[in-house]
């Protein structure tokens, strides 16, 4: 034992644990290749001409068709899905936040035994199967002007990201002193200005997290936007569906379109991954 | 600036503390109660109903009472959805937990580079509901796949992944791994992070190493970690719709019809049996509760021991 001391920094768990950091790491490495290769794939896929993205065996020389990527943007209204997309999750999420804020900050301050009640019943929603809540929308929305509108839309999808986002964002201001509120009471702010301009501007992190986390819910579901809209509000979900159904069907377009379609979440993730790693963990640590 | 009118004591504590809570969350509830509760209610109602529109009632139901909830416990085909929601679900949770529990580990054990491997391995999730089963589409193609081409290419049959009926449910959920193990990862990785190292450093003066100090330390310590990991993977799981929908279209044959496509195809989907499809809804609804319920019912008692 004492000959051979451990690494300079090696924590004692991770001398407990060994051996086998070698396993550790072919497993690892195996394991993020695994992950990625079926995007790259999808990525080369999109760089091929349509003979060469289904020769078999697979083709690995080609000269990239670049062209493909602005065939994908101006297909299918594919370009103005996108914006439709975008609006909708902005619109979305900007509702999410102001809402949750004041709820979250109610549900962080005050104890009180209904407010705990209304807090669980509004996490329930976010348990339930889609289709209960898409079923009746259906017939509602249509009734009151909302189907397949971006405002009907950004609506509905308050039945799942507003939960989280009180959820997430009552963690954050939990966390915040409430000497804070205090001294900010004492220099005669009411509850409004206690929100605004001191809790606020300390959960930004938070707000943060609910934000991109909500947008990336809109981005990325498919039974809303397939039961909820028909043509006028072409979200970028159904319109890569269409690109499948074509009678002519063509794998490098498509596989454009869906590496444009990840753009937003590629974005999130390569400059603010550690508020998504927060978003998705937070509910595990602190309840 | 404003004299504050009472004391902060009094701001924060007195009876007035109430109605400002009542006020800050009305919004919200507001919302939840036009957005959810009234359709929810009004789909639990309208499952009480005769209202398919493909028959032309679209503007007339008639209340028939509890037959569209009888017809649902017995219809085969959604007993079948259940059964084939229910196969997909704990061979996809098994498969996510397993892996995501020996990656949490390994990266919770190395030094170097575990942060470019926990990107990578994240990563998916990011992927969305059609690109995920668009990749899973081309990936799974048969004759023209990347996957069989590898093993043609290496001398090994070449299955038709998506097109045989015993096949088709492991391999979405093979699919759903590589789509949302990272979650599980994510979680655990937080788990094992907040053990105190003192805790690991005094088993391992007790001469605990290896598979005793994971058995007996490591696996303990996260075990209410695990349990929310299968908790927000088995509600989701239970909810597969996009993978059946645009992989397999619930085929071949029903191999694939989950539970959500199937009463989506009831209702808004395709047939427009809107009464019957509510009705469904609320069963399926109702099944998930449950689950939930024993799931919370078990992180109760793990916690009081």
């Amino acid at each position: 034992m004492a000959a051979t001391p451990p690494a300079a920094g090696l924590p004692p768990r991770r001398r407990a644990l060994r051996p086998g950091g070698l396993v550790a790491h072919a497993v690892l490495a195996l394991a993020a290749f695994l992950s990625v290769a079926p995007l790259a794939w999808i990525f080369l896929s999109a760089l091929k001409s349509r003979t060469e993205a289904v020769a078999s065996p697979p083709v690995w020389v080609f000269t990239p068709q670049w062209g493909n990527f602005a065939e994908a943007w101006s297909s299918n209204g594919f370009g103005y899905s996108f914006a439709v997309t975008t609006a909708v999750s902005l619109l979305s999420v900007a509702m999410s936040i102001v809402i949750a804020v004041p709820a979250s900050y109610a549900m962080a301050r005050y104890r009180r035994r209904w407010l705990e009640a209304v807090f669980v019943a509004i996490l329930a929603a976010r348990i339930l199967p889609e289709i209960l809540f898409v079923t009746p929308l259906y017939v509602l929305f249509q009734f009151y002007g909302l189907f397949d509108t971006p405002l009907g839309l950004a609506l509905a999808f308050q039945i799942f990201n507003l939960p989280y986002c009180i959820w997430l964002l009552r963690q954050f201001i939990a966390e915040v002193p409430r000497e804070l509120d205090e001294a900010a009471a004492l220099d005669g702010a009411g509850t409004a200005t206690i929100i605004v301009r001191v809790i606020t501007p300390v959960i930004v992190p938070g707000i943060m997290t609910a934000a991109i986390l909500s947008i990336i819910s809109v981005w990325t579901n498919l039974l809303l936007p397939l039961t909820l809209t028909y043509n006028q509000t072409p979200m970028i979900a159904t319109t890569i569906a269409n690109f499948q159904g074509y009678g002519s069907f063509n794998l490098p377009v498509l596989s454009a379109a869906a590496i444009i379609s990840l753009v937003p979440q590629l974005l999130f993730f390569l400059f603010a991954q550690r508020f998504i790693v927060q978003g998705l963990t937070a509910g595990a640590v602190k309840s | 600036m404003r004299r504050a009118a009472a004391t902060p004591a009094a701001a924060l504590a007195g009876p007035r503390r109430l109605p400002v809570a009542a006020v800050l969350v009305a919004p919200a509830v507001a919302m939840m109660v036009l957005l959810a509760l009234y359709p929810v209610a009004f789909g639990v109602w309208a499952g009480f109903h005769q209202w398919n529109w493909s028959l032309g009632q679209a503007e007339s139901w008639s209340f028939i009472g509890l037959k569209n909830f009888v017809a649902v416990v017995r219809d085969k085909k959604f007993l079948h959805s259940i059964g084939v929601t229910l196969h997909f679900t704990v061979l996809a949770v098994l498969l996510e937990l397993g892996l995501g529990l020996l990656l949490a580990l390994y990266l919770w054990r190395i030094r170097v580079g575990a942060a470019i491997y926990r990107s990578a391995i994240i990563f998916p999730l990011m992927v969305s509901d059609i690109v995920a089963a668009v990749i899973a589409s081309v990936m799974l193609e048969p004759t023209l796949g990347p996957i069989n081409a590898l093993l043609g290419g290496l001398g090994l049959p070449r299955p038709n992944w998506i097109g045989d009926p015993d096949l088709v449910v492991p391999v979405l959920a093979v699919v759903d791994a590589w789509w949302q193990t990272g979650s599980i990862v994510l979680i655990l990785l937080a788990g094992l992070s907040g053990i105190p190292e003192d805790r690991i450093e005094m088993a391992s003066i007790d001469g605990a190493r290896g598979w005793s100090m994971l058995r007996y330390i490591v696996l303990p310590a996260i075990l209410p970690f695990i349990l929310v990991a299968l908790v927000f993977r088995s509600i989701d799981a239970l909810r597969v719709f996009s993978l059946a929908w645009a992989v397999t279209k619930g085929g071949p044959g029903r191999a694939t019809e989950v539970t959500q496509l199937y009463v989506y195809e009831l209702g808004v989907g395709r047939f427009f049996n809107m009464g019957y499809a509510s009705a469904a809804a609320t069963v399926f609804a109702l099944l998930i509760t449950l689950v939930a319920g024993v799931y919370v019912m078990a992180m109760r008692r793990t916690r009081q021991d």
